[in-house]
Parts: C-alpha cells; structure tokens; sequence
C-alpha cells in the first residue's frame, strides 16, 4: 500500500447514513444507475448494469452537476450526454485531488459485456477525466482517458488477474506530480508518467453493464 | 447441406432453450416447480429481439450457409431459458466450409463478424449453436459476441455460451446454466458466487435458474 510522504488526514467516504435502495448522497451519480445497498448489514454502493442504456445519463443529472459544478455544469452536462457509455458517480465531498492516494473496495458481481470497477480522478468541468479500472471479463487493470467523449488506452497493468465474481478487492492509486501507480489488493501493477499533474473531481467509475459493489472509498492527499 | 449432426445440434438447441407452456414433466407432486413467466420483461425483450421480420440483414448469402449447417432452416427461433444439459455437449457441425469460415473470421481481426444486423437473429442464433460444438471457435466467438453489443448478439445466449466456456476451462459458471445429472436429479454445475447468480441472469435477460430448472424436469 503506497503512504504519501506529507500525508494528509484521509478523507473517507461514509455511507452508514446513506438510505439502503436510494441513490447515493456521498456520490452523485452523473451516469448510471447507482444505489445504496447492504451487503452483510453494512452499506454499499452498487452500480446496477441491468438498467444501463447506452446514451442515457442519471435521471439527477442536471442537478448533481449543478451540485459539483455551479455555473459551469452545462457544459459538464453537454459532454457527460454525449459519451453516456461508463456509468460514474462523484464524490460530493471531495473538492479537488492533486496528490496523494485514493482506494476503494469493490466486488464485481456481474454484467454480460462487462464486469468493471474502476477509480475516477482527474474530473475536469468540461467532462475529460482518467480512469484507473479493473475488468473482471479482462482480468486486467487499465488506466484510461476521456477527452472530449472520446476514450483513449493508456496503460495496461504489468500481469493479468483473474478475480472471483463475489469476492471483495481494492484498488488504489497513487499520484505525486505526473507520477500515477496502479495497485490491486496491495500489489502495483501500474506505473506511468501522465502529460499533466492531476487536479480534478474524483469517484467511482464502470462500465455499459457491469454490476460491482464499492466500499470505503478513500483519500489520502499529501503535498507533492 | 444439412446432416445429422447439424440436425441433432438444432434438435439440442430446440430442447435446451425452448419455451413451451405444457404441464410439467416429472414434477414431484406437492413440491413447488414455478415454469418461467412468459409475462415477464425478459420474455417479451427476448421475442422482440429474435423476431427478423422487424430487422434487416445484409449478408442473405451467408445467412442461409450458417442457418443449413447449424440445421435451422425452417425451425422457428426459441427462447433461451438459460438452462442445457452439460452432459449433452454438441459435437461440432459436419459442413466444414461454415465452420471454417467463421474460424477465418474469428481469428482476422477486424472482420465483420456476423451480428444481427449482418445476418439477421436466426443468423445468430446459428452462430451461437455452431460455436457450440467447435470448442476452438466458441472461445472467440463469445468474445465477439461481447464485444459487438447487446443489440447484434443476444444477451441470453452469450451468458450460456460463457458458463461453457467456462467450464470447459476448468472454472465454475456465472449463470447456472450448464445442468448436470447428480445422484439422480439435474444440478447446476458449480457457480461462482452463486448468492448473485439471478441478478447475473436478470441482466442477462434470463428466467430465474430454478424456474429455468424446472422446464428442463
């Protein structure tokens, strides 16, 4: 597990207030169908595939990117619209990531074209943003990017991983400057120099209709 | 031209995902065997989907070649139920200029791999059965049919064409579709995280297993 040196206090999103079959507050979900659910009694948040439809934006769209965005939300809304093809829902409580280490728990459960889970960072009000994601139908774990609408490969980790559908894992990422690694449970996989320092909104990222839980989505910023 | 292995594949394809209304064979008296609801969603996206007189293709050519060898000329498309003997595994289809074909297109990549829109729903359907019996095909023929999206390859089909896969390669399935003979009664063979395994098949636009288990009895 990486530790930022300068770490700050990590930021971890709670969900035991949130209401089980609601949306999630602690994320706003931008595309995708996304719930709270309870797994073993505790709470989650699950992305639910069976309602995905290609082009289709969460019904709280508009308002969610108000939330995030204020006066810039319509051209988030406009570029979100027109790529509506990876469910991702943002932290509402973290302003803005530039170093440091995200992690989330998740457990793919199912999706006939998908089974992804994946971190969003790098959130940008135009709607670009990087993706680091496991594919459970891959084994694999792929950084990507979106600008303007349009996804890019970057960088695929070092070994494939099979996973067991049903199983919990974690992914985290850590950034400091341009410098990006990639772990899954503990082991990096990734490591890539980005163009540009990170400096954006972050969340949970998927895929058409994958359908994963995530849990103790975490920040840890640290000075560079 | 169409032989009795191809015959015998379509009969198995007719017997695994066919949907008849009938009372139910061998059903233990007094114990609870819900057949599959055809008033569900999943029926009626599944009839949609497999009706050609609403959608066009645009390859008749090669339609009818894989309709005759996978022996579905002027069978009607049935449901996919999700639920086949594993034990009756096809064996691989006798008109090797199809196969081979699809072997050509399969391993060329960025080939028109024929979808939906390229050789209609029974066209398909054709695929999906003669992938079925060539196990160095159906690898990536289930890939293909993934990649190519829920509107060119049905949904259900490929979620039973991954549990073989699957199996063959020595994991469990994720849709309890493949059903094997223990001590006496059907079973699924092993599922991985088998708590998800309906919400797997709801997505997957699939009855629920035991429903589907119980068209099988």
């Amino acid at each position: 597990m990486p530790v930022a040196l300068l770490a700050q206090k990590p930021i971890r999103v709670d969900l035991s207030r949130e209401k089980v079959n609601a949306e999630p507050t602690k994320f706003l979900p931008m595309v995708g169908s996304w719930l709270v659910t309870s797994e073993n009694g505790r709470k989650v948040v699950l992305v639910d595939g069976r309602a995905w439809k290609k082009g289709q934006p969460a019904g709280g769209l508009a308002d969610n990117a108000r939330a995030i965005y204020g006066a810039r939300h319509e051209e988030f809304i406009d570029n979100v619209k027109a790529f509506a093809y990876f469910p991702i829902a943002v932290a509402r409580d973290v302003d803005n990531f530039e170093n440091g280490a995200i992690s989330v728990r998740f457990q793919m459960i199912g999706g006939t074209l998908d089974r992804c889970a994946g971190i969003l960072f790098d959130l940008k009000p135009n709607g670009d943003y990087l993706a680091v994601r496991f594919n459970g139908t891959e084994d694999n774990l792929v950084l990507w990017t979106f600008n303007n609408g349009k996804r890019s490969f970057v960088k695929r980790g070092a070994e494939n991983v099979p996973l067991e559908l049903g199983t919990w894992h974690e992914i985290t990422i850590a950034v400091h400057g341009t410098q990006l690694t990639g772990f899954l449970d503990g082991k990096q996989l990734l490591d890539y120099a980005l163009k540009a320092p990170v400096s954006g909104k972050v969340g949970l990222w998927s895929k058409t209709d994958s359908m994963s839980e995530f849990a103790d989505f975490t920040v840890t910023p640290s000075a560079q | 031209m169409i032989t009795r292995k191809a015959a015998r594949l379509a009969h198995l394809a007719v017997t695994c995902a066919a949907f008849a209304p009938l009372p139910l064979l061998g059903q233990r008296a007094g114990r609870a065997c819900t057949m599959p609801d055809t008033t569900a969603a999943w029926f009626g996206e599944q009839r949609q989907w497999l009706s050609d007189q609403k959608h066009d293709w645009s390859d008749d050519e090669f339609r009818n070649a894989l309709l005759s060898a996978a022996g579905l000329v002027a069978q009607p498309l049935t449901t996919q139920l999700g639920a086949q003997r594993w034990e009756e595994s096809p064996s691989a289809a006798s008109d090797t200029s199809v196969l081979s074909r699809l072997r050509t297109l399969a391993s060329t990549r960025g080939s028109a791999w024929p979808t939906r829109s390229v050789v209609g729903a029974a066209g398909v359907r054709a695929v999906w059965i003669l992938a079925q019996g060539d196990t160095a095909l159906q690898r990536v023929a289930l890939h293909r049919m993934m990649e190519s999206g829920p509107d060119e390859a049905l949904p259900a089909d490929v979620a039973v064409l991954e549990d073989r896969v699957r199996l063959q390669s020595g994991r469990k399935q994720l849709y309890g579709s493949q059903l094997r003979m223990v001590n006496g009664r059907l079973a699924p063979a092993p599922i991985e995280d088998s708590v998800h395994v309906d919400m797997r098949r709801d997505a997957a636009g699939l009855p629920p297993l035991r429903q589907a288990m119980c068209s099988l009895r």
